[in-house]
């Protein structure tokens, strides 16, 4: 009688183990095969997402589709890469196979809860903006993250650099942007980024490679 | 700055300026239902500040030594949350066998954890904010007095308030709670610009 | 008699039984979310497709989950559903995908789905269990888009991205921060429990959270 029970609590425990193994790879097999399937449009809507970016902040108009976006950051952008293959900055062309009519920076700087990655155009002179995007930011929700909202990003376009920020609402010089009620900490890193970035300029863009 | 500065400024903002219940909406269901007395609500609380800090920890190793090496990030989900139930199951046994008052207070609340949203939710904003080591370990446990906070507080209104007020009959439960969640989330938002990270 | 079965279900999970207002479930997730209509339609999507999906899952392997290591099952299922969604979404829609961002996790966690798994789907069968599930996410999806609904008017003045409110209005900031958010939910169950659960009230609520111990008079 014992060893019968003690037989069957065995299959019940080997049973268990083999059900989740089972379960267990049934699952992650599928869901390999749906990530193999996905895995090259997910890295081309990543590097979309930076093209895209380059675009806006350029001041052009971005197409829906993500061919014709590529197509088009194929025409008008060109990017000057260091040694390693890392890009300094983008030349925006005045058409395909023009000349350069103005410059996209990438950023890279702190905000309150991190990195904040963004792109910002600027014109020839080096002094005013055409425009600036985030490309990741993890500010708070509601405060912080809506440096990403339109009027925010749009407000910059034709600022001159030095930047200076005032409170929301306020009406705004050409070296003034609006800052976010709140958002204190991020709108200052914000501007900080973008003031030493483009401090440093000159520097980058006649920087030989 | 260092990076032991780092971590501690993430450990205060993740309590207050970007407290993951009052903020980041997370941990709601267990907050809603528990936070009726104190004495529960404090051991519900010092259950998920230790679940938490030790996820977090456990998460962030495999993450950066599992799941990236192999490239299987998509897998992530479930990794985490079979770690987080793993976790919860062997801290009850040990709990069971180990202690009888520690099971008391806090063994009761260990399965309730595992579904508690804030605890998957402070694992991926640690690996989606890039932290390092030190300050993924220092957000978990800020992130989980963070909440222990919240409902402790929570607990205490909701006594007083019992004896107190009279609530209208379509807030009692879980409108009422929501209303002074509200209140405490103005309250920490208040609380922005105390910590300055750069 | 099938028939009528799920349109029990059906009415019930809609409407008295309703996961969010009746059994407050699952608020976590979403309500990151409600504060742009077009974000929370697309999650409400997402979560009615884990919920239909792993209820029928859990349902047609009822018969074969070892009771040890049930709950653990179920995680697994969930989780894998989830991740469907959210690499689908990366990959089709990735510029919603990138503002959900770790929320789309969240779903895992959403305690309507480890609930009704629980409650349905282990004691029905699978399509039965589907319909359940389904009209689960939908009960709760409506409330959070009606709040959503409300959150983008009043905090934005646009309506999917689109202004409808003139320059006349000025935006209710705090309906996009956390505590607007907190206020529209508890209004809403204000609304619906004065209205709709009189009845309730009457007999002693056994399904809504135990009343406190205020002057009402009836306690249950």
């Amino acid at each position: 009688m014992n060893d019968n029970k003690k037989a069957n609590k065995l299959r019940r425990s080997l049973f268990t183990i083999f059900f989740m193994f089972a379960v267990t790879f049934v699952f992650i097999s599928v869901l390999s095969l749906i990530y193999v399937l996905t895995r090259d449009t997910i890295r081309l809507n990543e590097s979309l997402v930076v093209k895209r970016a380059v675009l806006y902040v350029a001041g052009l108009e971005v197409p829906q589709s993500g061919i014709e976006a590529d197509a088009l950051y194929r025409d008008r952008v060109r990017e000057v890469k260091d040694g390693q293959g890392v890009v300094l900055y983008y030349e925006i062309l005045n058409a395909k196979g023009g000349s350069v009519q103005s410059y996209v920076l990438p950023v890279l700087g702190a905000g309150l809860w991190g990195e904040i990655e963004a792109v910002v155009g600027v014109e020839k002179d080096l002094k005013t903006l055409t425009g600036i995007e985030f490309i990741k930011q993890n500010e708070t929700p509601g405060l912080g993250g809506r440096i990403t909202e339109s009027w925010f990003k749009e407000q910059f376009r034709g600022k001159r650099w030095p930047l200076q920020s005032v409170p929301e609402g306020e009406p705004t010089g050409d070296q003034e942007f609006q800052a976010i009620t709140g958002a204190t900490n991020t709108v200052n890193g914000v501007k900080g980024i973008l003031n030493d970035r483009l401090a440093k300029a000159e520097q980058a863009i006649k920087a030989p490679e | 700055m260092t990076e032991g500065l780092y971590a501690f400024g993430v450990f205060f903002a993740a309590i207050f300026t970007n407290n993951i219940l009052l903020t980041n909406y997370l941990g709601m269901c267990s907050f809603l239902a528990v936070s009726r007395e104190l004495k529960t609500s404090v051991g519900l609380g010092m259950a998920v500040v230790f679940v938490m800090t030790c996820t977090s920890a456990i998460n962030w190793l495999i993450y950066y030594f599992v799941l990236v090496p192999f490239d299987i990030v998509y897998l992530r989900y479930i990794a985490f949350i079979i770690v987080i139930a793993a976790f919860v199951q062997l801290v009850e046994l040990v709990i069971e066998r180990v202690s009888d008052a520690l099971y008391a207070a806090l063994g009761i609340f260990l399965p309730l954890i595992t579904v508690n949203c804030a605890i998957l939710g402070a694992v991926l904003f640690m690996v989606i904010r890039d932290y390092t080591f030190l300050s993924g370990l220092a957000f978990g446990a800020g992130s989980g007095i963070g909440w222990a906070l919240a409902i402790i507080a929570m607990a205490g209104i909701r006594t007083k308030l019992n004896v107190r007020s009279k609530v209208p009959f379509g807030l009692t439960g879980a409108g009422i709670t929501l209303i002074i969640a509200g209140i405490m989330a103005l309250a920490f938002m208040g609380f922005a610009g105390m910590i300055n990270i750069t | 008699m099938n028939s009528y079965k799920f349109r029990q279900v059906f009415k019930e999970n809609i409407g008295i039984n309703n996961p969010v207002f009746v059994q407050i479930l699952g608020i976590c997730s979403t309500l990151a979310v409600t504060n742009v209509l077009r974000n929370t339609v697309v999650m409400c999507a997402g979560l009615v497709f884990v919920t239909g999906l792993s209820n029928l899952t859990v349902s047609a392997l009822r018969k074969y989950i070892p009771g040890r290591v049930r709950m653990m099952v179920e995680t697994l299922i969930i989780a894998a559903y989830v991740i469907i969604v959210d690499v689908v979404l990366k990959a089709y829609i990735p510029d919603i995908s990138r503002q959900l961002g770790p929320y789309v996790g969240l779903i895992i966690t959403n305690c309507i789905i480890m609930g009704r798994a629980e409650a349905f789907a282990l004691s029905n069968p699978p399509g039965l269990s589907l319909v359940d599930g389904l009209t689960s996410g939908l009960g709760y999806s409506y409330v959070l888009l009606i709040i959503a609904f409300l959150r983008e008017l009043l905090g934005t003045g646009s309506i999917w991205g689109v202004r409808v409110l003139g320059a006349w209005w000025t935006n209710w900031n705090i309906m996009i921060m956390a505590p607007g958010a907190f206020f529209m939910l508890a209004l809403f169950i204000w609304v619906v429990k004065g209205n709709f659960m009189k009845e309730k009230k009457a007999q002693g609520p056994a399904s809504t959270p135990a009343p406190q111990a205020v002057s009402t008079g009836g306690k249950s």
